[in-house]
């Protein structure tokens, strides 16, 4: 359960340059929701995935995570949360391309401690079928199937919560496609996914609509 | 990712930068140990004599010993010093060393201290320590005897192996001043192939077959110093005690100034160099620190695989500088086998890796506090 409480963030806030991203933002998203921010470039829909997922902090405003108060967690706790309960997946994929595939796959498994990694990235890796893939090297794939390995990253922990910023950004109509039906898939085994995008083609796709303007919600 | 993988994979795409450093870190701990070495062997050059020079000594040494000999006065130089201290009042000690050259080039030699300045001696050891004798001459311990002719033979324990390049404290005289220093009773083990170094009471019973070196030591009583040294000033040259010690620390300063640029200049290249580096390194790492934050792993936990990489490079130039080190001083490079593994080096190796790294994590460590690594992410590969 996401719940956000007059969320602002202000970036530079001491400098003449001082941007204020985000306005008061208020927004609750309960478990096993399947929701698109929409909003045009620069209206604060990539900060507000941000401060969701915990990757950065707000400057007012209370945000709760599953009751937890976020701004009393510390930053070492934080990162656990995120790599135990959260899943990303970002418009350039984020991967580290000099790894291999299943490497990239096993990142979120090291902070948590997990046991038997590799048997866990290859499930990943499965349920993306892509387990062919596992030693390649991610930068000799293409880009439907590196975001394919950043979903399985993503998903690796079994996370509550997967978070996508212009997923389908960089990729062709038909890929895009394919990577939505993953994204909805996942949504029917229960977890919440949250896509960011400016495409309204993508949006529709999702159950609920957020708009987002000049940093503040529009309509939920 | 664990961090050898970590490591490897960045050294794999940092190669270049990687060697440059390593090389420039090993070449500064050669430097340091070289410098920590020299003032080392510097400082030990007193403490044997310390104990022997104080203000009421005098360093002495034959000067007529030519002309007596000529003249029929003295035959050996045992009778030379009889002659100088005959007239002496009061009490006195005498400390010397006498020397057992062998019967042919390649015969160990033996050098006998006098017991003081044996005790105090803090010269450098390959192994063991100086409870007994110590040798310079392949690696042979424990009971020693040494035949000098048909069936007589000198017993030693060789407990102690100097370190090659040793100085070696002889009052042998090369100087015919008498601004005397420290290094003027000093003579690198590079004059002697084998030699054995002792204390003259174990030489006991053997004393007729040495010979004394040409200079020596007497140390007085309050009472009968300045008598004395009227005494021995009218037979033989004299120096004071207390004059050799001021001397010497103006003439060890002289030597270890020449060290002092080399020192400066390769330590700051090389700290500018590894600072660069660790900037460098951390700035192309930062699309995979935002990589890692997005996974879950804390800004300590990032900075912590930094901090590791810094410490495998130095663990490697260390590694370095050891082999090096030790294949220049197998080819005797005389100015690198002045390096040695001594607890000091040992700890002036470790400071200098301390202070490089923390040099290097201040500023990766100033960045991560303030910039949040998801803007590592938002700017381009």
């Amino acid at each position: 359960m996401i719940e956000l409480n007059n969320i602002t963030k202000i970036y530079n806030p001491k400098k003449h340059n001082r941007f204020a991203a985000l306005n008061g933002v208020s927004l609750e998203i309960a478990d096993g929701e399947f929701c698109a921010v929409v909003g045009k470039s620069g209206s604060g829909k990539s900060t507000l995935l941000h401060i969701i997922g915990m990757l950065d902090t707000f400057s007012g405003g209370k945000y709760f995570f599953n009751n937890q108060d976020v701004s009393k967690i510390p930053e070492n706790a934080a990162a656990k949360i995120r790599a135990r309960e959260i899943g990303f997946v970002k418009q350039d994929f984020a991967l580290i391309e000099d790894y291999s595939t299943i490497d990239n796959v096993m990142l979120p498994l090291y902070p948590i401690k997990a046991s038997n990694k590799k048997k866990k990235a290859m499930e990943a890796l499965e349920k993306m079928n892509i387990t062919h893939l596992a030693n390649k090297e991610t930068k000799t794939l293409s880009g439907g199937e590196k975001q394919r390995v950043a979903i399985a990253r993503a998903i690796v922990n079994e996370p509550s919560i997967i978070l996508a910023d212009e997923p389908t950004g960089a990729l062709d109509s038909k890929t895009a496609a394919d990577i939505m039906s993953v994204f909805k898939k996942l949504n029917d085994e229960g977890k919440t996914v949250i896509i960011v995008t400016h495409d309204l083609g993508i949006a529709n796709q999702c159950k609920r609509i957020i708009e987002i303007s000049d940093g503040e919600i529009v309509s939920k | 990712m664990n961090l050898l993988n970590m490591i490897f994979l960045s050294i794999r795409t940092n190669r270049l930068a990687y060697l440059l450093t390593i090389i420039e870190i090993a070449a500064l701990l050669l430097t340091v140990n070289i410098s920590v070495s020299t003032i080392a062997d510097r400082n030990m050059l007193d403490k044997a004599y310390n104990v022997v020079l104080s203000e009421n000594s005098v360093f002495v040494w034959d000067t007529n010993y030519t002309q007596n000999k000529i003249s029929g006065l003295v035959k050996t130089k045992e009778q030379s010093r009889e002659l100088i201290l005959n007239d002496l009042v009061g009490e006195y000690k005498l400390f010397d060393s006498i020397l057992f050259d062998g019967n042919s080039p390649d015969d160990v030699k033996i050098i006998a201290l006098s017991d003081e300045i044996y005790d105090k001696l803090a010269l450098p050891l390959m192994s063991g320590n100086y409870s007994g004798a110590v040798a310079s001459f392949g690696s042979q311990t424990g009971k020693f005897s040494y035949t000098y002719s048909d069936n007589e033979a000198i017993d030693l324990e060789i407990t102690g192996i100097l370190t090659p390049q040793t100085f070696l404290p002889l009052m042998r005289l090369y100087s015919t001043g008498t601004s005397f220093s420290i290094k003027d009773f000093y003579v690198t083990s590079d004059n002697f192939k084998k030699f054995i170094l002792t204390r003259k009471s174990s030489v006991i019973g053997h004393e007729s077959l040495f010979s004394i070196e040409m200079g020596f030591v007497l140390q007085f009583n309050d009472d009968n110093y300045s008598k004395n040294l009227e005494i021995l000033s009218t037979k033989a040259g004299v120096t004071e005690g207390t004059k050799i010690l001021n001397n010497s620390q103006k003439a060890l300063w002289e030597d270890l100034k020449d060290f002092i640029p080399l020192l400066v200049c390769v330590s700051l290249a090389v700290i500018i160099g590894t600072v660069s580096v660790s900037i460098i390194m951390n700035a192309k790492c930062e699309y995979r620190n935002g990589v890692l934050w997005l996974c879950g792993y804390s800004r300590r936990k990032i900075l912590f695989f930094h901090f590791f990489n810094m410490i495998f490079m130095f663990v490697i130039s260390t590694i370095i500088f050891v082999c090096v080190h030790q294949t220049l001083c197998l080819f005797k490079v005389e100015f690198f086998t002045s390096a040695s593994f001594s607890l000091e080096n040992i700890l002036a190796t470790l400071i200098v890796c301390a202070v490089l790294i923390a040099l290097s994590m201040i500023i990766p460590t100033i960045k991560s506090r303030k910039t949040s690594p998801v803007e590592y992410l938002r700017r381009a590969k």
